[in-house]
C-alpha cells in the first residue's frame, strides 16, 4: 500500500512536471500598450510638414522622430549609438577619402508590414541629393564622392567647376570691367529692380527719370529716348555701376553663367544617374564615401529608412510628389494617426523592433507660452516646454508637488555679429569693449542664462570652459581701439582723418519695444559712444528687416542666435568661403584652423584647435559672445510616471525614449 | 439690373488685375525673400544652393516676369504651392476657411444683435445716462488692445480663473472623438466662447456707433416729425419709419463685411491658438511666402468686390429710390 502510494505520488509529480513543461511552451502573451492618452504641449504652431524630407520646425520634427527610424540615434552626452542599424567609419585612405559602412537591422518592418532593407536608406539619400529637393537636408552640401556630379548632372563637374571658378575670377568686384558689369546689370534688369516701364515709378511720386537726374545723369538722360525701355535700362545700368558698384553681386551671376557655358561646351560631360560614393553592398549594407575626412559625416548621413514603395520611385529632377506626401509611414514606435483641429495624434506601433510602447496614444498640440504652465498644472497637458521666463521658474518652485521640471542648456548661443567689411579691426575691438554684457543678460534672463566668453555654445565637448573675458567692458579702452583705427576726438566728436564722425548701426529684433537680451547692452553702448564723440544707431526692427540689412551689408552689427548646434563645425560661419559668413570675414589663418578642426579625430587635439580658433575669432572681433540660455521641460507628476522619465540633458530627454514613458 | 451686374463684373476684372499687379510687386519687394529667411539659421547652406532654390521657387525671375508667370497659372485656377507650408495654396485656404468663417460669422451675428438694439436705444435716449453708459462701454471696447483684453478674459474665465472656458485651441486633446458628434460640437463651442467674445467686444463698437449716428439723423428728419404729429405710436415711429431707413446704411456696411469673414484676425487667432487664415497669413508674411500671400490676398480682393456688389444690389432692394442701371 505504502509502495503504491509512493508510486502514485511519483506519477503525480511526473505529471505535474510534464504539464509544467508544456505550460512553459505555451505562447507568451505579448505586452500591450495602455489605452491612455498622453498630451504634450509644443511652444509654436506646427508647420504641418508631415514629411521627414521637408520637416524643418522643431515641432514637426518632434512628431516625425516617433514615426521613423534611422541607423543611429542620439544619446546622453551628444553621442550616437546604434539604433535601426549602424554607421561605422573606416580608415582614412591615402587619397584622403573616408568610407562609412551603413547597415540596417534584419527583421525590421514598416508599419504596413513591408520589410526594411538598405534600399530604403539609399532611397532617402537620393531624394535629399536630388536637384529638385527643396528641404533642409541638402546632401549636396556634403563632400560625398559623386554627389555634386549627380546634383549638377555633369560627369566632369570637378574639372568644369574648377575651370569656371578660375574664369570667374575676372568678374570679382576687384577685377570686373565696366563693360561686363553693365552687361550683367542689363541682363538681370538691375537684379530685378527695373520693372521694364520707363514711365513707371521708383517710389511714390518719383519716376525713373527723377532718379536718373538726382543721381547726376540728367545730361545723359537728355541724350536718349526716355520712352525707350532698352535705352533707359542701359543708362540706369551705367548709373548703378558708377554710383553703387559695390552694392551688386556680378560674381555670382557670372560664375554660374561661366560654369554653364563650360559645361555645355564640354563634349565629354555626360549626364549622371548615380552617386559614385554610395554603393549598395547587400540587402542590409551599403557604403558612403567622403572625398575628405569629415568627423561629423556619420551625423550628416544618418537619415531615416524611408519606404520607397510608399513614397514612390525617384524621377531625377522631379521629386515634388515625394515631398508633397504628408501622410507619414515609417517603422518607429508610433504610427501616424492624423492632424485635426491643431492636434497631432499617433498610436503605438505594437511591432516596433525595440518593444511595445508603454502609452497607447500620444497627442501634441500648440499651447501659447503664456498658458502652458497653467495647462500643465490643471492637467490639461502632461509634458510641456516652458518658456525661459524667470517668473515661471518661481511658480514651478512653489508647486513642486504638482510639477517636476528639468533645466537644460540650450544647444545654441546668442551673439552680436559684426560686419568686418564695414568696420575696421580697431573699430570692431572698440565695439567689443563697449559691451557690458552681464547686466543686460541678467536683467533679461535672471538665472536662466549665463554670459559666455567665446562665440560658441558651451554645451559641446570642445568648448574651452576655462576661457576668460577677452575684452573687458571699458569705454576708455574702447577709445584706445578707436584711436588705433585712425579716429581721434576733435571738438567732442570722434572723427577720422577726413573729418567723418564714427557712426555705427546695430540691428536688433526687439519687437519694437527692446524685448531682447542684448538691447540694454546696446543702449548703454550707444550712450558710451555718444560720450566718446561717436554715434551708435540702434535699430529695433522686424526679423526680416534685420536679415535684409545683414545680407545686403548695410547692417554694421546684428543681434542673432545660433540654434541646433551639436558640433564644433564653424566653417560655414567663419571661413572666408562659408555659406553663412555674414560677417564678411576673410582670414587665411582662420580658414586653415577651421579646416584642421574638422579633420582632427582626437577630441583633446580638436578641443585645443577649437580653443585656438575661438581666440582668433575674438582677436579678429567677429562675433561678440553674449549668452548661453536654458530650456525648461516640465512634467505633471500625477499624470506621468516619473520613474520612467530620465533627467533631461541638452542632447537627451524624454522625447528620445518616449516609447518607454508611462502614465500613472 | 442684369446690365448693371455685367458691367460691374467686367470692371471688377480690370480692378482685380490692377490689384494683383500691386500685390505681386509689394510681396516681391519685401526686404528679404523666402529662401534667405528659410535658410537663415542653416549654417550648411551655400550661396549656390540658395540660387538653386530660388530657381525652383521662381524667385530668380524679375518682378514683371514673375508676375506674368503667376498670372498665367492663376487664370487657370492654379495658385501654386505655399513655400512655407509646402502644400497647395487652395488646399490650405479651403482647410482653414471654415473655422475662420465660423468664428467671424458668429461674431458678426452677435455684433448685429447687440449693436442694433443698443444703437437705437442710445439714439432714442440721446444725452441721457443710458446713452452715456452705452457710449462709454463702446469706447472701452474700441480702445482696448486685443492682447490685453485676451489676457483678461483668460484670467477671469479661463483655467487660471473661474475655469468656465478653455483658453486655447479648438478641442480638448485628452478626448478622442470618432467622427462628428454632439459632444465634439459642444467641445468646439466651449473653445470658441472666449475668442468670439473678444471679437464681439472689440468689434461691436463701430457698428453700434454707426447705428446710433444714423438713427439720430433719421429721428431728426421731417417725416419722423410728421409721423409723430400724425399720432403714430413711438414704437412705430422708431421701428417702422426710423429704423427702416437706418437699415439702408447698415446693409452697405454688411456687404463690406464679407471679406472680413474670411480674412480672420491674426492677433485674436494667435492669442487663442486658433489655426485660422489670419494667423497663417501672418506667418506667411513673416516668411515672404509669395504664393500663399498672393492666393490669400486675391481671395480677399475678390470677396471685397463681391461684397460691394452685393451692397449695391441690396441698396437698391431696400431703397426704392435707387435704380440700378
Amino acid at each position: 500500500m505504502k509502495k503504491n502510494l509512493k508510486m502514485l505520488l511519483a506519477m503525480l509529480l511526473a505529471l505535474v512536471m510534464i504539464v509544467s513543461v508544456f505550460a512553459g511552451c505555451k505562447k507568451t502573451e505579448k505586452a500591450k500598450p495602455d489605452d491612455k492618452v498622453m498630451v504634450i504641449a509644443v511652444e509654436a504652431n506646427f508647420e504641418e510638414k508631415w514629411n521627414p524630407f521637408m520637416a524643418e520646425s522643431a515641432y514637426d520634427m518632434q512628431v516625425m522622430e516617433q514615426i521613423f527610424v534611422a541607423p543611429m540615434k542620439g544619446v546622453e552626452g551628444n553621442a550616437l549609438e546604434n539604433w535601426g542599424g549602424s554607421i561605422t567609419a573606416g580608415e582614412v585612405q591615402a587619397d584622403g577619402s573616408m568610407t562609412y559602412t551603413v547597415t540596417a537591422n534584419k527583421g525590421m518592418k514598416f508599419t504596413d508590414g513591408e520589410p526594411i532593407t538598405i534600399d530604403d536608406y539609399i532611397y532617402a539619400l537620393y531624394v535629399t541629393a536630388d536637384p529638385s529637393y527643396t528641404g533642409p537636408a541638402q546632401l549636396v552640401a556634403e563632400d560625398i564622392k559623386g554627389v555634386k556630379e549627380y546634383y549638377y548632372d555633369d560627369s566632369n563637374y570637378t574639372a568644369n567647376n574648377a575651370a569656371a571658378e578660375a574664369e570667374a575670377e575676372k568678374y570679382t568686384l576687384a577685377n570686373i570691367s565696366e563693360e561686363d558689369y553693365v552687361a550683367y546689370l542689363v541682363a538681370t534688369n538691375l537684379e530685378g529692380w527695373w520693372d521694364g516701364d520707363p514711365a513707371g515709378l521708383v517710389a511714390e511720386d518719383y519716376t525713373w527719370s527723377n532718379y536718373i537726374e538726382d543721381e547726376g545723369f540728367g545730361d545723359k538722360l537728355a541724350e536718349i529716348d526716355a520712352t525707350n525701355p532698352d535705352e533707359m535700362l542701359a543708362l540706369l545700368a551705367l548709373i548703378e555701376y558708377t554710383n553703387y558698384g559695390d552694392s551688386y553681386d556680378p560674381y555670382s551671376y557670372y560664375s554660374e553663367k561661366v560654369y554653364k557655358d563650360i559645361k555645355d561646351a564640354d563634349p565629354s560631360s555626360t549626364p549622371v544617374d548615380e552617386i559614385a560614393g554610395i554603393v549598395r553592398v547587400d540587402d542590409y549594407t551599403c557604403t558612403v564615401t567622403y572625398n575628405s575626412v569629415n568627423i561629423y559625416g556619420d551625423r550628416s548621413i544618418n537619415q531615416y529608412f524611408m519606404p520607397e514603395h510608399y513614397y514612390g520611385e525617384i524621377v531625377k529632377g522631379s521629386v515634388g510628389d515625394i515631398l508633397a506626401n504628408v501622410e507619414p509611414l515609417g517603422s518607429g514606435p508610433y504610427i501616424w494617426g492624423g492632424y485635426d483641429a491643431g492636434i497631432v495624434t499617433v498610436t503605438a506601433n505594437q511591432d516596433y523592433f525595440e518593444g511595445v510602447p508603454k502609452t497607447g496614444t500620444i497627442r501634441w498640440l500648440y499651447v501659447p507660452p503664456t498658458d502652458a504652465l497653467t495647462a500643465l498644472m490643471n492637467g490639461d497637458v502632461d509634458i510641456a516646454v516652458i518658456g525661459g521666463e524667470p517668473e515661471y521658474v518661481e511658480e514651478m518652485d512653489a508647486a513642486q508637488d504638482i510639477i517636476r521640471y528639468d533645466l537644460t542648456d540650450n544647444a545654441g548661443y546668442g551673439y552680436v555679429g559684426l560686419n568686418c567689411e564695414n568696420l575696421k579691426l580697431g573699430v570692431r575691438k572698440g565695439l567689443f569693449s563697449l559691451m557690458n554684457r552681464e547686466p543686460s543678460v541678467t536683467a533679461y534672463y535672471e538665472t536662466l542664462a549665463t554670459v559666455i566668453e567665446r562665440p560658441s555654445t558651451t554645451v559641446i565637448a570642445e568648448y574651452p570652459q576655462d576661457a576668460g573675458t577677452y575684452y573687458e567692458y571699458s569705454p576708455e579702452k574702447a577709445l584706445e581701439y578707436f584711436e588705433s583705427a585712425g579716429y581721434k576726438q576733435v571738438d567732442g566728436k570722434l572723427v577720422d582723418a577726413s573729418g567723418n564722425q564714427l557712426v555705427v548701426n546695430a540691428y536688433v529684433g526687439g519687437s519694437g519695444i527692446g524685448d531682447h537680451p542684448s538691447f540694454t547692452m546696446l543702449m548703454q553702448a550707444a550712450e558710451d559712444m555718444k560720450n566718446l564723440g561717436g554715434e551708435m544707431q540702434v535699430q529695433d526692427v522686424d526679423f526680416n528687416v534685420l536679415q535684409a540689412a545683414m545680407n545686403d551689408g548695410t547692417a554694421d552689427m546684428f543681434c542673432l542666435a545660433w540654434g541646433d548646434v551639436n558640433t564644433c563645425d564653424k566653417q560655414s560661419q567663419f571661413h572666408s568661403e562659408g555659406g553663412q559668413n555674414r560677417y564678411r570675414i576673410s582670414d587665411p589663418t582662420m580658414d586653415t584652423l577651421l579646416e584642421q578642426i574638422l579633420q582632427t579625430v582626437d577630441l583633446e587635439e580638436r578641443s585645443a584647435l577649437y580653443a585656438e580658433m575661438l581666440d582668433l575669432a575674438m582677436e579678429l572681433a567677429i562675433e561678440i559672445p553674449v549668452y548661453q540660455r536654458c530650456n525648461i521641460i516640465a512634467y505633471n507628476r500625477s499624470a506621468i510616471n516619473l520613474d520612467t522619465v530620465m533627467q533631461a540633458t541638452t542632447f537627451y530627454d524624454y522625447a528620445d525614449e518616449l516609447w518607454t514613458v508611462q502614465m500613472n | 439690373m442684369r446690365q448693371f451686374i455685367i458691367r460691374r463684373l467686367l470692371i471688377s476684372i480690370i480692378v482685380l488685375l490692377g490689384v494683383s499687379m500691386m500685390l505681386y510687386a509689394l510681396v516681391r519687394s519685401m526686404p528679404s525673400d523666402y529662401v534667405t529667411l528659410a535658410t537663415a539659421t542653416n549654417p550648411k547652406v551655400t550661396p549656390e544652393m540658395k540660387e538653386e532654390l530660388r530657381k525652383i521657387y521662381g524667385l530668380d525671375k524679375s518682378i514683371p516676369e514673375g508676375y506674368v508667370n503667376w498670372l498665367g497659372s492663376a487664370v487657370k485656377g492654379e495658385f501654386g504651392v505655399s513655400l512655407k507650408f509646402n502644400r497647395p495654396v487652395t488646399q490650405i485656404i479651403s482647410e482653414y476657411a471654415p473655422i475662420t468663417f465660423t468664428v467671424a460669422f458668429i461674431a458678426l451675428v452677435l455684433e448685429l444683435l447687440i449693436a442694433i438694439p443698443l444703437g437705437i436705444l442710445a439714439a432714442r435716449k440721446q444725452y441721457t445716462k443710458t446713452d452715456y453708459i452705452i457710449t462709454t462701454l463702446v469706447f472701452i471696447g474700441i480702445s482696448m488692445p486685443t492682447f490685453f483684453f485676451a489676457a483678461l478674459l483668460k484670467k477671469w474665465f479661463g483655467p487660471a480663473g473661474l475655469n468656465w472656458f478653455p483658453a486655447y485651441g479648438l478641442l480638448q486633446a485628452r478626448v478622442i472623438y470618432n467622427g462628428f458628434s454632439f459632444a465634439k460640437l459642444l467641445d468646439y463651442a466651449q473653445h470658441l466662447v472666449l475668442p468670439i467674445s473678444m471679437w464681439v467686444v472689440t468689434g461691436v463698437g463701430s457698428m453700434l456707433r454707426y447705428t446710433r449716428t444714423n438713427m439720430l439723423e433719421v429721428l431728426n428728419a421731417d417725416y419722423i416729425r410728421t409721423a409723430r404729429a400724425k399720432g403714430v405710436s413711438e414704437h412705430n415711429v422708431v421701428y417702422s419709419h426710423g429704423f427702416r431707413n437706418t437699415l439702408i446704411t447698415l446693409v452697405t456696411l454688411l456687404g463690406s463685411s464679407l471679406p472680413g469673414l474670411f480674412s480672420g484676425a491674426a492677433i485674436t487667432e494667435g492669442l487663442f491658438a486658433l489655426e485660422g487664415l489670419g494667423n497663417i497669413a501672418l506667418t506667411a508674411s513673416h516668411q515672404a511666402d509669395v504664393p500663399y500671400l498672393m492666393g490669400f490676398n486675391m481671395l480677399l480682393a475678390v470677396l471685397t468686390i463681391i461684397g460691394y456688389l452685393i451692397s449695391d444690389i441690396l441698396y437698391a432692394a431696400v431703397d426704392p429710390r435707387v435704380r440700378l442701371s
